[in-house]
């Protein structure tokens, strides 16, 4: 006997309609109660976040946000970025930076070095760029770096720690022999005695012998690979310690480290041979501690990344005062960049608590404005995460991190509002390529990149009104 | 696309017009060549006209073939091949030549769209010059018409007279978009039977659809969504195990999308009384690269097995297309290295191959099998998509099987019936297999590809770069049970995955042969739940971000 295709028919059709019937009474359900099931916003709070929202972002269309990236897009190979078009005045109100008038007046502070940069300095003009997992792999700071490294000279990927386990875009790491890492972020170490970690909140120790390989990386940026000088920061060495350097093309060097306790820093600088792409460096000591490698030029702009997975931005208070005053002396150091917020988002349950974040949070800052008095600060907050009313409390975060900033005279740059607020993360997981990476929380390259150039656009819009003002 | 209730929907009108003609078979044919257009222009709107254009042009060769002998014939073969493979290049793999021509050769060759510019110069459009869409199955339905002209110039098959009747099988909408590759000589003459579906086939069709479903929603989709397309993105910021669990979950997912596609066109077919082949044979229980390519996407498999490798020479001589290959393959390894010395070398090499091959032609003969093989699999790679990580990938398996082919007369433990025995080839052949596909998966989206700056050249590479070094360089920089315990849920889909995958093949007999005894009523009340299962997992969020200390 065969199976009519009726039959079939009749298997089908109420299935079909069962399938189409679901998702609306799901809907229906969803609508009173399901959301909490959602794991994080009651549906109270979910109310009481999209009202809050109203005016903190402006969504824009996928179409708006598609477009305004599009344009973006660069010739990387020209000094100055296509991109570089507006002053202050013309710039898009989601791309500018926010602050008091003192706050400017830092910024500026940081143009005047900038413009002063000649090639006869001995130092480079400094930026530091410190954030959480959003910036691993050198994304955002590559592309400032490049950026104003074209435009105001300088070369090499700065600061780097000599054990790298992130790899990153700026250079190629490997390291071997009896080295240990321990970080002032993620998981501590109860077994250590002492807080210098230096600025890049992480050391690492050698304990006999330990080298480390550092190799241009061939996908980076072209003037990372340039490289005129290397310098190694120690913290302790109880014994003292040998350092040796040996390059393709940089002949063999040796180094002594003085005998010192943790918490202090020595500093050891050798010049590199011109075109030089990779170099080995031999540490040899009992118990040395190693705060920092740092690959650059002499004059320029240096800017460093600095990347501290999971992190808050809460850590600076935390290290060793005495050691991180030190490391930061002697230093020109023109702009601090501070890109956090995105970890605690999840465990923000209130508004409350949002404002005790940004409360730490800018006593950090205030820290940071003590120990570099003459730098400039702009907090970049977090950026949209997640699909519509996943977190909750993100605005909150993001507000409140605004309100610390310009409360204690740093620039505030909202990356959830640059990129198209509420909603955009979703937008940006979606576009092809993509622009953000499916947990909704991180960028991918190309959408670093975008991120990047969006903040490097605010940066130079603010640039060529203070020229203009000057002029 | 079969995730899709208006799919499903559509399904119910075709079987709805089956039912009126399952007895008029011409009436049938005509209707489902309708229903399949109506069905690609849905999905690929306008390219309908140019599956009209292959299907028209391959059915009138077709019957001018029948007519002719000798150069006529071999004339209008070359004309089917030039027609298709002409389309095929143009369509996926312009830019590819484009862009290697640029890298090889310094041109500066750009791929457009014929005639946009002059229409948008003088008739005001705005078409874009520069973009050339893929139309969606073309690969498969190409390999499919060629199928039939060269097995109709091989005498094979008588052509097909009937346009509609033809129309049907190159367009049949169950498999047309992704398979599996039908050959006209199985799928011809079940257009000139009437509807014939017996009870016990009905319910093995609901079981292909159920299971193919399954796997897509579930393994397929959830792993992606949840492990894999995490690591893809961003592999720099996952330790060496992560990345490893990835190409793992990776090598599950694309299994569980692509045999899901295929089991549900199978079972779709079989619900409108046509029988397509099987296509996945469970491959991950092969205990060798041979095997597994006999297991894996097996219409694809045999399709390049008998229109290429054994046309090349197979494992009986070289060809002249197994000359120019080698050729070409040491001109491109010397261009692309920049380095004369390659060139010197490679052809040397090739020169004392065909000498040792007329001193010893049994060695001949070894080394021309060999060079067929990675010849087929290189294509076989670039068939997959137009890049250079494919190109890589398809070589890649082309030595595996070389090695394997190689290493099984002179290590005979590959025939031993034991259980380790075959536990251990299995393990190499997957892990094998999953690592290749580092520059299959590298090169399909997602990744470094756009990684900006001052690149010069494919970026794609620095996704599979990227892997490699962190599985090699830095494999436990975060503890592995904290890895483990981070992604518990998808580790857990994983396992159950793959447990069901290894299920050995009397057991799954079992239970199909349980399912399809089923009283209709219950099977219809187990493929609701299942659906509503399938849908809930299919629209549940994904799992939060983890945030592992390095």
């Amino acid at each position: 006997m065969n199976h009519k295709p009726s039959r079939t028919i009749l298997f089908l059709a109420p299935l079909l309609v069962l399938m189409y019937l679901t998702p609306k009474v799901e809907e229906h359900f969803k609508s009173e109660d399901a959301v909490v099931k959602e794991e994080i916003p009651s549906w109270s709070e979910l109310l009481e976040e999209e009202e809050d929202s109203v005016g903190v972002v402006e969504p824009l269309t996928i179409d708006t946000i598609i477009d305004s990236i599009d344009t973006l897009i660069i010739d990387i190979n020209r000094f100055s970025p296509s991109y570089a078009t507006h002053n202050a005045s013309t710039l898009p109100d989601s791309l500018k930076l926010k602050g008091s008038e003192i706050a400017f007046n830092g910024l500026y502070g940081f143009f005047e070095n900038l413009e002063n940069i000649h090639e006869s300095d001995s130092l480079p003009l400094e930026v530091f760029h410190w954030g959480d997992s959003q910036i691993e792999g050198d994304r955002i700071s590559g592309v400032l770096r490049s950026s104003w490294q074209k435009t105001w000279g300088g070369s090499g990927p700065g600061l780097i720690p000599a054990i790298q386990p992130i790899p990153s875009l700026s250079v190629r790491q490997e390291h071997s022999g009896n080295m240990t890492r321990y970080t002032r972020f993620g998981r501590l170490d109860s077994t250590l005695t002492h807080s210098a970690y230096g600025p890049m909140a992480t050391f690492c120790t050698v304990k006999g012998e330990g080298q480390t390989i550092v190799n241009t990386h061939p996908s980076g940026f072209k003037l990372n690979k340039v490289w005129q000088r290397v310098k190694f920061y120690i913290s302790g060495a109880p014994l003292g310690g040998n350092i040796t350097l040996t390059g393709n093309k940089t002949p063999y060097k040796a180094f002594n480290i003085r005998p010192a306790k943790s918490g202090n820093h020595q500093e050891i600088e050798a010049k590199l041979h011109e075109g030089e792409t990779s170099i080995s460096i031999g540490f040899e000591g009992y118990n040395l501690e190693v705060t920092g490698i740092e690959l650059g030029s002499n004059t320029g702009v240096q800017l460093h990344n600095i990347p501290m997975r999971g992190s808050a931005g809460m850590l600076f208070t935390k290290l060793d005062a005495g050691h991180f005053q030190k490391s930061m002396n002697g230093r020109k150091i023109g702009l601090l960049i501070l890109q956090f917020g995105g970890n605690v988002v999840p465990y923000i349950k209130d508004k409350a608590s949002a404002e005790r974040y940004a409360h730490r949070f800018s006593k950090q800052l205030e820290y940071l404005k003590s120990i570099v008095p003459n730098a400039a600060i702009i907090v970049i907050g977090p950026s949209d995460m997640g699909a519509v009313g996943f977190y909750p409390m993100l605005a909150e975060v993001v507000e409140s991190l605004e309100i610390a900033a310009l409360e204690t005279d740093c620039l505030f740059w909202d990356l959830r509002r640059a990129m198209g607020g509420e909603g955009s993360m979703m937008v940006w997981s979606e576009e092809e390529p993509k622009l953000a990476s499916p947990d909704l929380v991180h960028f991918t390259p190309k959408g670093a990149r975008i991120v990047g150039e969006k903040f490097d656009m605010s940066i130079r819009a603010e640039y060529k009104s203070w020229v203009e003002w000057r002029h | 696309m079969f995730t899709r209730p208006a799919f499903w929907t559509f399904l119910l009108v075709v079987m709805v017009g089956l039912s009126f003609l399952q007895k008029k078979v011409a009436l049938r044919n005509a209707f489902l060549f309708a229903a399949s257009m109506f069905f690609y222009w849905n999905t690929s709107a306008w390219f309908v006209g140019l599956l009209l254009f292959s299907t028209v042009s391959d059915w009138g060769i077709g019957l001018l073939m029948n007519k002719s002998d000798g150069v006529k014939r071999k004339a209008l073969l070359i004309t089917s091949l030039f027609i298709n493979l002409g389309l095929l290049c143009y369509f996926k793999y312009a830019y590819f030549f484009a862009d290697a021509s640029a890298d090889l050769f310094g041109t500066t060759w750009e791929a457009v769209v014929p005639g946009a510019a002059w229409l948008n110069e003088n008739l005001g459009t705005s078409i874009r010059v520069h973009d050339i869409l893929l139309p969606v199955g073309i690969s498969f339905y190409t390999f499919q018409t060629l199928s039939y002209t060269i097995d109709l110039y091989n005498k094979k098959i008588t052509p097909v007279k009937s346009l509609l009747d033809f129309g049907c099988y190159v367009t049949f909408f169950p498999q047309l978009v992704a398979g599996p590759i039908i050959r006209a000589i199985e799928f011809i003459p079940q257009l000139n039977k009437p509807y014939d579906l017996k009870p016990k086939e009905f319910k093995h069709a609901i079981w292909w659809i159920l299971a193919g479903l399954t796997k897509k929603i579930v393994f397929a989709d959830y792993i992606a969504t949840n492990l894999v397309d995490r690591v893809f993105a961003n592999p720099s910021s996952h330790s060496g195990f992560e990345v490893l669990l990835g190409l793992y979950g990776y090598s599950l997912q694309v299994f569980a999308d692509f045999s899901g596609y295929s089991d549900v066109a199978i079972g779709v077919a079989l619900l409108m009384g046509f029988r397509l082949p099987i296509n996945f044979r469970s491959p991950y229980k092969a205990r060798n690269v041979g095997e597994f390519w006999k297991r894996w996407h097996i219409s694809l498999s045999t399709w390049l097995r008998d229109y290429l490798y054994i046309p090349m020479g197979g494992n009986r001589s070289a060809s002249l297309f197994t000359s120019i290959f080698s050729f070409s393959l040491v001109v491109f390894a010397s261009l692309a290295l920049k380095n004369m010395g390659v060139f010197l070398v490679g052809t040397g090499i090739l020169l004392i191959a065909w000498a040792i091959s007329v001193i010893y032609p049994s060695w001949g003969v070894k080394a021309a099998t060999y060079m067929n093989l990675f010849a087929t699999m290189v294509i076989g790679g670039l068939w997959h998509g137009a890049s250079w990580n494919f190109l890589l990938w398809g070589a890649l398996n082309g030595l595996g099987l070389m090695v394997f082919k190689f290493s099984r007369s002179y290590i005979p433990w590959g025939q031993i019936e034991k259980w380790w025995a075959r536990g251990i080839g299995v393990i190499l052949t997957f892990n094998f297999i999953t690592f290749c596909r580092i520059w299959f998966r590298a090169g399909s989206g997602t990744g470094w590809e756009t990684v900006p700056g001052d690149h010069n050249i494919l970026t794609e590479w620095f996704t599979a770069n990227d892997l490699v070094y962190q599985l090699f360089k830095h494999f436990n920089d975060i503890p592995i049970f904290e890895v483990i315990q981070g992604h518990g849920l998808v580790l857990g889909v994983m396992a159950l995955g793959f447990t069901t995958h290894l299920c050995p093949e009397k057991l799954s007999n079992k239970i199909i042969e349980k399912f399809t005894s089923m009283h209709t009523i219950s099977l219809w009340v187990i493929t609701g739940v299942l659906l509503l299962i399938l849908w809930k997992v299919g629209a549940s969020a994904p799992q939060p971000f983890i945030y592992f200390q390095f």
